[in-house]
């Protein structure tokens, strides 16, 4: 074969491909476009058959309905918070046993970790309602704290944090040891810093998670203003079901914060997600 | 770092521990509709005016999910001070003995619609303060009408004038459809069962093997089925009958009072309907309900509790409600100032039925067989079931569910 | 002091030290899920009594959970939607992320948009795509309108509203899968193609002999995730159905039917009955799994 032929042959397959990719690419971005120029429509509008594409005219009657049904501003403080605060437990509490199970030697280490990989692998539905009726007994339904309250400890973040600690050489550990450095420093000011795509990941993991989860949310906090997004978009299905402008812009506003992250960051979470998938 | 640490999370748990310490009381008022609380909010702060050392926290928890939250609540002894309840959840709550027992209150009755004052009796107490009432009425759109050159429907109207108009004003090929008649009970067919004297439930018994009911049930089925003149349950599914109606394409709907809230400020519809009573069929009825103000059994504060439910029975609380446009007051002669509110449609058609008001009927057991109105009558749509075989099971599953 | 002393305080202390960094996790670890593992199953014993109450009924939970028809349907459905999604949806991510391992241009930003829909929450998916998905007025039936096909009913027909969820949850993770296979592709080595190559292998061979097996691991990650993520699968079939939608039995799955008896009729131990339910198909389906991974999964 001559080289201008496979060259050709692959120009050709190439075609086909960016076909194909292109139209992929159409189908997931669409169903975004679509919603929010729905949200701009009004009922009548939204119903024409055949459908219009653009609304007549950019109201923003939808958006201002959404939000005096839902206290947005308490749904994205809520939703906001419960991802700082879940980041922070996931990466506090998961650096320092990852580091323990990898790098420190004590009594018991494998049956411990055995409990670590033992949660790992138990459907979640078993732990729920537990989990809800030590709240209630607590008294501390619908809370920042009852949304927390499943993330406080993370046991994929402890094993995901694991595999990294045991790829830094064990000689770190000595050499600080030798320089008269405690347990505390030789983890804090040595190993940490050097786990940081691996916490960086993780966060993002976290974040994705805490966000999209609708069940738990809708479960413990039953006040709207304790809400979060999904819990809240979830009621708003409820009571508006087939108002789809209205729904729409409450779905918008519900993926902005995501979406703006994204379009900034998305080589990180795209990576970061990467990084927990092949390590485990 | 580990200090900055130590601070943050400290600084997490401080809304843990201290918990607000406050020399007044404060009492908690949990309801649903979020439409409603300016109202509710402005009863409150009424109250306090009076009472300055009571502060009343209203919180809205949605519908969907406003039950569960209470019975969470009942569940942990940790109910809302005070709370709406609903006929339908009420002897659930009563037999459980979550409620306050209001009779010492020595409030009297007779201001309030009758049937709302005893749905909320148990064994001979009383355990909620009618709130309000809503009823059923005939919502229609005018301009639909004036296009199809029908005249506007008055009290002359009966089952049959319906269904023949409702022909007129079907016209399939704009979309529009001239009644609609969705899947739901309290808007819907349960107004025709009793117009027709038959029963859905009565003294323990399900009415669903009365052929007065099945024929109103037949009825209401056939307009969308046999006539085509109503969307199928299945469009309603896709778009709600409310929002239908709100995009002009029923000419006709019934609609209970506590959509005109939502109804009176949507541009595309507010200026172009109007509500007349429900058509007549061998008698009048529209089916009613109320809410009710009921306190915790195990509210820290029993006395204000009291107090303050016994306010927003008040003629006074009812009139604040009334401005506040929700839903037609309890209170005998306060739903003038609702009336008010609505100058432009006769919302005087609401409060006028009540004198031939059926109470939605309720019982204990009723959230267990609730379903099976729909399912099966859903079936008889789909052609799964018969009308026959889908009474004669509801009638079943409802006899079977209130034996137990 | 002798060598034998100190090491027996930096052991003393490594000890200290290890317990206490993992304390909090193992405490957390226990109280949030060793705990309620048990306490789980010793719940699936009782019934509601009244409104607050409980009884204890010993088996009586699991023999209404396995008589009720609802069950064997909510099941049927689970593992339906699984079947749905997880063939079709690796196997497009697998087609995407070979054709984006060619020397194209764009590949970041193709990557990024497939990867979209995996950040934005699914309940917000959920209502886009149920609007989409509406009879009258959606995008779809209308398109298909226009193609002369007349579309079903989506979200009220039984069946059809299983495969418009299957719909929406391939949508919404093709991205990460991809994501996942892409890297997996990228990672082989070269030189395996070109021994190939010299070989005289053609394509087809290429990738079933030298492609698949390279990225098996990867293959079989992502088959175990989608499964899993698709077994326990709540908020799409929560949102697009409610009870009295037509499609309401042939659509609810078992986490559905959890979250409905446990958390809107409050039964907790019945719904104690249904996790336990689950607990155990999740259980013999990793089972499973894992034997399919020593036989068919190629680690390098």
């Amino acid at each position: 074969m001559t080289k201008s032929s496979i060259a050709y042959k692959l120009r050709k397959n190439h075609v086909f491909i960016y076909f194909f990719l292109i139209l992929g690419s159409f189908i997931m971005i669409f169903p975004f476009i679509w919603m929010i120029l729905t949200s701009f429509k009004t009922i009548s509008e939204s119903m024409m058959v055949p459908p219009t594409f653009m609304p007549e005219s950019f109201l923003f009657n939808n958006y201002k309905d959404v939000l005096q049904l839902l206290p947005f501003k308490n749904l994205y403080i809520n939703t906001g918070l419960l991802i700082l605060f879940r980041i922070i437990l996931a990466v506090a509490f998961s650096s320092t046993a990852a580091f323990a199970f990898a790098k420190l030697n004590f009594p018991l280490k494998k049956v411990l970790f055995t409990i670590v990989l033992a949660q790992m692998m138990i459907p979640a539905q078993i732990f729920i309602i537990p989990q809800y009726r030590i709240l209630a007994k607590m008294n501390m339904l619908n809370s920042l704290f009852a949304l927390l309250f499943p993330g406080l400890v993370s046991a994929f973040g402890t094993f995901f944090l694991r595999q990294f600690y045991m790829g830094l050489p064990d000689e770190l550990v000595e050499a600080s040891n030798l320089d008269g450095c405690n347990v505390w420093q030789t983890f804090i000011m040595i190993l940490f810093p050097l786990t940081k795509t691996a916490v960086i990941a993780l966060a993002i993991f976290t974040a994705i998670f805490a966000y999209s989860d609708m069940m738990w949310p809708l479960i413990v906090n039953m006040e709207i203003e304790k809400m979060t997004l999904s819990a809240g978009l979830s009621t708003l299905n409820a009571g508006f079901s087939t108002n789809f402008p209205v729904l729409m812009a409450g779905a918008t506003l519900a993926m902005l914060p995501m979406l703006a992250l994204y379009l900034v960051f998305q080589k990180q979470f795209i990576e970061g997600i990467a990084l927990t998938g092949t390590k485990a | 770092m580990k200090k900055l640490l130590c601070f943050v999370l400290c600084l997490a748990m401080m809304p843990f521990v201290f918990s607000a310490s406050a020399e007044n009381i404060s009492i908690n008022f949990s309801i649903w509709d979020k439409n409603q609380q300016p109202g509710m909010e402005a009863i409150a702060a009424a109250y306090t005016e009076k009472n300055p050392d009571v502060t009343i926290n209203v919180q809205v928890t949605p519908w969907s999910e406003y039950w569960t939250k209470l019975q969470a609540a009942a569940a942990g002894g940790s109910l809302p001070d005070v709370f709406w309840m609903h006929s339908n959840q009420f002897y659930v709550y009563a037999e459980a003995g979550t409620m306050l027992d209001l009779t010492d209150l020595n409030i009297d009755y007779s201001p309030y619609p009758e049937g709302v004052t005893a749905m909320y009796q148990y064994e001979g107490g009383q355990y909620a303060v009618p709130k309000d009432y809503d009823t059923i009425a005939l919502a229609y759109n005018k301009e639909i009408f004036d296009n199809a050159g029908v005249a506007y429907p008055d009290d002359t109207w009966t089952w049959d004038t319906l269904l023949e108009n409702a022909k007129k004003l079907t016209d399939k090929e704009k979309g529009i459809y001239g009644y609609g008649a969705p899947l739901h009970d309290q808007e819907g067919f349960l107004n025709f069962i009793y117009q027709n004297e038959g029963y859905e439930f009565k003294d323990g018994k399900s009415g669903y093997d009365l052929p007065e009911t099945r024929e109103a049930l037949q009825f209401y089925i056939d307009f969308a089925l046999k006539h085509e003149v109503s969307p199928t349950p299945q469009s309603f599914a896709d778009v709600g009958a409310d929002d239908q109606f709100k995009a002009g394409r029923l000419a006709m709907l019934n609609v209970g009072t506590w959509m005109m809230s939502d109804y009176t400020v949507y541009d595309g519809i507010k200026d172009k309907f109007d509500l007349a009573v429900l058509p007549k069929g061998k008698v009048r009825a529209s089916i009613y309900n109320g809410l009710g103000y009921a306190g915790a059994a195990t509210t820290e504060h029993p006395e204000q509790v009291k107090d303050f439910i016994k306010f927003c029975g008040s003629e006074e609380a009812n009139i604040i409600q009334a401005e506040h446009k929700a839903a037609i007051p309890a209170y005998a002669g306060t739903e003038k100032y609702f009336v008010e509110q609505f100058s432009n449609i006769n919302i005087g058609a609401y409060p006028e039925m009540i004198s031939y008001g059926v109470p939605f009927p309720f019982s204990q057991r009723k959230s267990l067989w609730i379903n099976t109105e729909y399912e099966n009558l859903g079936a008889v749509y789909s052609g799964e079931f018969t009308l026959e075989e889908a009474c004669d099971r509801m009638h079943q599953t409802i006899t079977e569910v209130e034996a137990e | 002091m002798d060598l034998r002393t100190v090491n027996k305080r930096r052991f003393k202390a490594e000890y200290a030290w290890g317990y206490l960094f993992i304390m909090p996790t193992i405490i957390g670890l226990v109280i949030l899920n060793i705990y309620p593992l048990f306490d789980t199953l010793v719940l699936s014993l009782y019934k509601k009594q009244g409104l607050v109450g409980m009884k204890y009924v010993g088996l009586e939970n699991y023999v209404k959970l396995f008589g009720d028809s609802l069950t064997w349907q909510s099941t049927l459905n689970t593992f339906l939607y699984v079947i749905y999604t997880v063939p079709i949806g690796i196997f497009l991510s697998l087609i995407l992320a070979t054709m984006l391992n060619n020397k194209i241009r764009f590949k970041s930003l193709f990557r990024g948009i497939y990867f979209l829909p995996i950040v934005v929450a699914p309940a917000a998916v959920t209502l886009v795509w149920k609007w989409i998905f509406n009879s009258e007025f959606g995008i779809l039936n209308q398109f298909l309108n226009l193609l002369g096909i007349k579309g079903p009913v989506w979200i009220s027909t039984p069946g059809v509203t299983l495969i418009a969820a299957a719909i929406i949850g391939i949508w919404s993770n093709i991205g990460y899968d991809l994501v996942m296979i892409l890297a997996g592709l990228q990672s082989i080595p070269g030189t395996l193609y070109e021994a190939a190559d010299i070989d005289g292998v053609n394509a087809w061979q290429r990738f079933f002999y030298i492609t698949i097996p390279q990225i098996s691991p990867v293959l079989f990650f992502v088959t175990v995730m989608r499964t899993m993520n698709s077994l326990k699968q709540f908020d799409t079939i929560y949102l697009l159905v409610d009870r009295s939608n037509p499609a309401f039995r042939s659509t609810q799955t078992l986490m559905v039917q959890f979250y409905i008896e446990a958390f809107q009729k409050y039964n907790q131990g019945y719904g104690a009955a249904i996790a336990a339910w689950m607990f155990v198909i999740i259980m013999l389906i990793t089972v499973i799994q894992f034997i399919g991974e020593k036989k068919l999964v190629h680690y390098t």
